[in-house]
């Protein structure tokens, strides 16, 4: 029984910094209707902010003051960036920049203070107190009396004062809230002050509560601080301290009678659960749940998150119709220069470029053609990884029997994905898939019997065809040409995709769900199948990962990979085959210049992914070309299409 | 042919559609009136299932469809269009009104359900010959259906729709709903924002279409009473989510409650011909626009 009480107590406290987290979250989401994945890594930079204010010398609270202000700081300059300048571009952009931005922040605190984790200073550390019979930790205490305070200061803030009034107008109706006067761009910049306060907040509990400080914290702290929302419902204060709150004790019973290493599991099986069972939370109320695709009044309608804000997509803007045939013979003829004429190393380079390209479209099937924007891709490719270092390290199959099971195993792996997945819409999908990213790590981390873990399954021979009468070599054309036949396959599959009817049916579902529906489109099947091609070709590429570095651990799949991928397929053009495949190869190839600092390359892609959303929203593919310019004659085009209000009235008729 | 019965539904406070019973012949010309924020639109959605009633029934053809969703409703025949047309702005037009073809040709003779949607992609994705059939059968009926209003849809069949004006996005969803070829159509103010040429055009073209498939039923939402007049047999009017008069056009727009909901009752002797929009309503929410059932659909 004390046990229980005392895990209780450790659990309401580590769910005391979820709450601290889930708060700036919904704060933003709630004004600015933005998810800030850069929350955890603010909570993080928090927690380094006040390790470095205390290495100077100063007491804990006023290196406390440090960190906010430097959060703060950082906040504001997000909201700036993200929301601000990124504003007119599609709904999907503030979610890819701060994506981007988290990474950035990550690597630069590794760059500047190293990987290594740092002691964190913790007066309180092995202080108990006594309560009853019950010995209970004096800095579980600390954390909890401090979240509290700190709640309730910003409940009195957002209730009582002014700020807190335009704050709460600007959320529940920004647009009555501009027409009574109310600014809702101070509001924003307010709740991501916010944020950062809560974020600083957020940092310096972890750190006295862990007393330990790595630069790889912030995203599952972000992750549980986010499923911690979403459990609660997203839209409520008192959902978030809920959430929290369960998700630690929750965690910190299964962390002391299941195992240690499914502790990290359980706030993203709840998350998961919350999200098939009741996606609006525990405390949400149904009419929330569509967080997508409301745009102002004259606005076309859409429930595309690859619109701007006028209904506009900016898929189509520029886009060059390669055909698919034309990028497959510029593969083919990449694959004999890759297999003949390039040297060893970049004939490796190349093979990840191919291998990259494949995943990529594979993600362009999914987020392209669906708008469901996937951040959780890198799972699919570690599942078509392990599988294959498992057959073909015990099983020793061929070549033809590996590719077609992974076939079946990634049909079934995309099924899967896609369920929790489907009912969800804006940017809780792209939440979601994050989740799942996070749980195919730590499943790879964590099922040892399968996985071997963190020691990861070496020793895969290079494939080895029975067809051609067991035909094999060690050498890296061999690998490579390999690698760009499946990247061929994928091709294939992609250009049957393209061709037919699946793929106006998937974009009329990307386009106007609603409508979609209503004309005949069957849209959960359509969305599965997307989900399921889009994981085969995902499972393709982690299968020939496997093959290409003959060694597979859980670290090559790590959620930077998805954010790759991402990036990949928005340089290149999101909604083109030739757009991922280009992409691919460009951002497999470019860190090789900055090949010595594996950092750099992080932040490049942050820096180019945010760069690209802004000035070149449809990819490289499309440069040289202007948006693509009206088709209709006379007060037709963008004009009447933003506002068809103002320039047709109705003499005698309602309009709407 | 389609009937509801004790339909109801109520947004928070708002009753939208209140207890109502309706029955529709087949072959009929119905069209719905009434002020703004009368639950005419409400009653569209019900019907084409894209918001779940509180309570009552809805049947087509005999058949009960209360709980079946759009798509499905949609393939036993059921096609609508929106108040804010809804075109898939980043497809072409083509491509959008195939959307509507596409189903319509499938579903003529084979039932909805999720083996038959995994395996008709699985037919286009290998390009099987009885796909191929669809699709061309799909192709020739869209680009008929286009054809029908002269020179303003087919040329521009490979622009995307973001790019027509207001009225031709429109005419796209107009033939994309017809493409179907539906057995019950049921119209959400198909003539708003288009001036009276358009007006005229898009009537002439309805009335057309009536001549063309005596067996069609259609049900339409329509501001415009020389619109009423002309194309329907029958007029229901509403006013606060229910029934308030259902007659001829003749008889329904000279009754003094339906000028009364109109106009209040101080306007009731000096009514007009055409009928304002009821100034006391609040403004019309346009529930297509993805209210919360919407989002959920
Ligand atoms: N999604 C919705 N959420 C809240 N209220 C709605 C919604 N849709 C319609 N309403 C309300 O229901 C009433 C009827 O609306 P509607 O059916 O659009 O009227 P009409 O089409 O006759 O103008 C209005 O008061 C409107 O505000
Ligand atoms: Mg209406």
């Amino acid at each position: 029984m004390a046990e229980f009480l005392a895990q209780l107590v450790n659990g309401l406290a580590i769910g005391a910094v979820y709450a601290v987290v889930a708060l700036g979250f919904v704060l933003v989401f709630g004004v600015a209707k933005v998810v800030n994945f850069a929350q955890g890594s603010q909570v993080m930079l928090g927690a380094y902010l006040v390790w470095v204010a205390s290495g100077w010398g100063l007491p804990l609270p006023l290196a406390f003051l440090v960190a906010v202000a430097g959060s703060v700081l950082l906040a504001v300059l997000i909201e700036l960036i993200c929301v601000e300048w990124l504003g007119e571009s599609a709904e999907i952009a503030p979610l890819l920049s701060t994506l981007a931005i988290a990474f950035i922040i990550d690597q630069t605190v590794r760059l500047v203070w190293s990987a290594n984790p740092q002691r964190f200073p913790n007066p309180f550390a092995g202080a108990n107190l006594r309560i009853g019979p019950l010995y209970v930790g004096l800095t579980d205490i600390i954390i909890i009396a401090t979240a509290v305070v700190f709640v309730a200061l910003l409940t009195v803030l957002l209730k009582a004062t002014w700020v807190g009034r335009s704050v709460r107008a600007a959320a529940q109706d920004p647009v009555a809230a501009q027409q009574m006067g109310v600014r809702t761009g101070p509001a924003k910049v307010t709740v991501f002050a916010l944020s950062g306060v809560l974020g600083a907040l957020g940092g310096v509990l972890v750190g006295m509560y862990f007393q330990q400080i790595d630069p790889t914290m912030g995203l599952p702290f972000g992750l549980k601080g986010f499923a911690a929302a979403m459990v609660g419902g997203v839209v409520s204060m008192a959902g978030a301290v809920l959430g929290g709150l369960l998700i630690g004790v929750a965690e910190s019973l299964a962390g002391g009678y299941i195992g240690s290493e499914y502790r990290d599991l359980v706030a993203f099986v709840m998350l998961l659960l919350v999200l098939v069972l009741r996606p609006q939370g525990l405390l949400g109320s149904r009419a929330l749940t569509g967080l997508g695709g409301s745009r102002g009044a004259g606005a076309i309608p859409t429930t595309s998150p690859l619109a701007d804000a006028s209904g506009f997509p900016v898929t189509v803007m520029g886009t060059r119709r390669i055909p698919v045939w034309w990028v497959a013979l510029g593969t083919v003829l990449l694959g004999v220069l890759a297999t003949t004429v390039a040297g060893s190393y970049w004939s490796g380079v190349l093979a990840q470029g191919a291998i990259f390209a494949t995943a990529a479209l594979g993600l362009m099937v999914l987020t392209g053609m669906t708008g469901y924007v996937s951040v959780g891709h890198g799972a699919l490719m570690g599942i078509g990884a392990y599988w294959t270092a498992r057959v073909v390290t015990a099983l020793d199959l061929p070549f033809e029997l590996v590719l077609l099971s992974v076939v079946l195993v990634s049909l079934v792996a995309g099924v899967l994905f896609a369920y929790p997945v489907l009912g969800l819409s804006g940017h809780t999908i792209a939440l979601a898939t994050l989740a799942l990213g996070q749980i195919g790590y730590l499943l790879f981390l964590n099922l040892i019997e399968v996985t071997r873990g963190p020691m990861g399954i070496g020793g895969i021979a290079p494939p080895r065809f029975a067809l051609l009468g067991g035909a094999t070599d060690f050498s890296v054309a061999w690998m490579t040409g390999v690698c760009f036949v499946v990247l061929l396959l994928g091709l294939g599959l992609v250009a049957a995709v393209t061709r037919g009817q699946v793929s106006v049916n998937l974009r009329a579902i990307r386009e106007d769900r609603l409508a979609a529906e209503a004309f005949g489109v069957h849209v959960r099947p359509y969305l599965t199948i997307a989900f399921a091609l889009s994981s085969v070709l995902a499972g393709l590429a982690g299968m020939m990962f496997a093959y290409q570095q003959s060694y597979v651990s859980p670290d090559s799949f790590l959620i930077l990979v998805s954010f790759l991928l991402l990036t990949m397929i928005l340089a290149g053009g999101i909604v083109s085959p030739a757009g991922a495949v280009v992409g691919a190869f460009v951002l497999v190839a470019l860190p090789e210049l900055l090949r010595e600092q594996t950092e750099l390359r992080e932040i490049l892609y942050g820096v180019v992914l945010i760069l690209i959303i802004r000035f070149m929203p449809s990819g490289i593919t499309s440069l040289g070309r202007r948006r693509a310019s009206s088709g209709d004659q006379g007060p037709d085009g963008k004009a009447a299409a933003a506002e068809p209000a103002a320039t047709e009235p109705v003499p005698g008729g309602a309009r709407q | 042919m389609i009937r509801v019965e004790r339909l109801r539904k109520a947004y928070g406070g708002v009753t939208a559609c209140a207890d109502l019973t309706v029955s529709i012949e087949p072959g009929t010309s119905t069209a719905v009136i009434g002020p703004n924020g009368a639950g005419k639109s409400t009653l569209v959605q019900l019907l084409s299932g894209v918001v779940r009633p509180d309570a009552g029934e809805v049947y087509l053809a005999e058949r009960r469809i209360t709980g079946l969703g759009p798509a499905h409703r949609s393939a036993l025949g059921l096609t609508r269009t929106f108040q804010t047309s809804r075109v898939f702005p980043g497809l072409t037009v083509l491509e959008s009104v195939m959307v509507g073809a596409y189903h319509g040709v499938r579903y003529e003779d084979r039932p909805f359900g999720t083996v038959g949607t995994l395996g008709d992609a699985a037919a286009s994705l290998l390009g099987l010959p009885a796909w191929r059939r669809r699709r061309d059968e799909a192709r020739e009926r869209a680009l008929a259906e286009m054809g029908r209003f002269g020179d303003r849809l087919v040329p521009r069949q490979d622009d995307y729709a973001y790019t027509l004006s207001y009225a031709n996005r429109r005419r796209v969803e107009i033939a994309r709903a017809l493409a179907a070829r539906p057995k019950v159509l049921v119209l959400d103010e198909p003539t708003a924002g288009m001036n009276p040429t358009e007006t005229e055009e898009l009537a002439r073209l309805l009335a057309d279409v009536r001549a063309e498939r005596p067996e069609l039923t259609t049900v339409f939402v329509e501001h415009k009473m020389n619109v009423v007049r002309r194309l329907s047999q029958r007029v229901l009017v509403m006013d606060e989510g229910a029934l308030i008069a259902d007659d001829t056009p003749q008889q329904a727009l000279s009754d003094p409650r339906v000028i009364e909901a109109y106009l209040g009752a101080s306007a009731v002797a000096k009514a007009g011909t055409e009928m304002p929009s009821g100034e006391r309503r609040q403004p019309d929410r346009g529930p297509d626009q993805g209210g919360p059932d919407a989002a959920g659909a």
